[in-house]
């Protein structure tokens, strides 16, 4: 870890974060999520013994032994050219004009069921709230099992290519990017 | 089978409303995401989340939310990234 603090952070991978006795229950994770439950808490990281960087470093560095591909959420900040790969998610109302708050994540507000990028995705908890908050968990196989018997219509309204998303151009909430 | 699905890219958000020049979802399609919604809230498994706690979650398979809360001194504050691995995902 001394090493990681002094490369820059997209050094961190399973060699540079070596965890040799940790390294099978990781990669048995890895298993988990792939082939059987889908998710997995690890709990315990002592996280209000580190800065927020070493944090993230750790955080980094376990997480490289159960999926070593990182993801990006984004190509730039502030119009530059930049890897964007982590997220922090934190209520900003208090900061920043809701006009600039485009998505519940920088809120207090409830997240309904969605997913991100990514084939993995991974949220660590560095602070809980005073009360509610929960994470919550729903296999979508078994909705679309529930869709297909209760309304096949509906299912093939979802498959149907006639949706259109949005294409969001702005970046929310810039200041929250690490 | 994957599911890829925000509901938030076709109904917009606070800040960031659905865009004027994209046709608005039809009724069917709204239906279509309440329905979403209600199974996944229906068959949910709360994970009491805590400081110290990482969640590691395949996403193409799980839809993942989180509830409301309230904040007095104690700031909720979460990390996330995604990434991935080699391995084949079943469908």
């Amino acid at each position: 870890m001394a090493l990681a603090l002094n490369q820059p952070l997209g050094y961190i991978d399973a060699n540079t974060f070596p965890l040799p006795h940790l390294r099978p229950i990781l990669r048995g994770i890895s298993d988990d999520i792939h082939n059987a439950y889908g998710f997995k808490v690890l709990r315990g990281l002592l996280v209000q013994r580190h800065t927020r960087e070493e944090n993230i470093i750790i955080y980094a560095g376990v997480s490289a032994h159960i999926a070593p591909i990182r993801g990006r959420q984004d190509h730039e900040i502030d119009g530059r050219p930049a890897d964007v790969v982590l997220n922090h998610i934190k209520d900003m109302t208090a900061t920043v004009d809701a006009k600039h708050i485009g998505a519940p994540a920088y809120t207090t507000e409830k997240q309904v069921f969605h997913t991100d990028a990514g084939s993995i995705i991974a949220l660590m908890c560095l602070e809980t709230a005073a009360e509610g908050g929960q994470s919550k968990l729903s296999s979508s196989w078994k909705v679309y099992n529930e869709l297909a018997q209760s309304r096949p219509d509906l299912i093939r309204t979802l498959a149907e290519p006639k949706w259109t998303p949005e294409k969001y151009v702005l970046a929310v909430a810039r200041e929250t990017r690490y | 089978m994957i599911i890829q699905y925000a509901r938030r890219t076709f109904t917009g958000y606070w800040g960031l409303p659905r865009s004027s020049n994209i046709p608005a979802i039809t009724e069917a399609q709204a239906e279509a995401l309440d329905a979403l919604h209600f199974l996944a809230e229906k068959h949910a498994v709360s994970l009491d989340f805590r400081q110290g706690d990482v969640q590691y979650v395949n996403n193409l398979s799980i839809f993942h939310a989180r509830d409301g809360f309230t904040d007095t001194s104690d700031k909720q504050y979460v990390l996330w990234y995604p990434f991935g691995d080699q391995r084949l995902i079943p469908c």
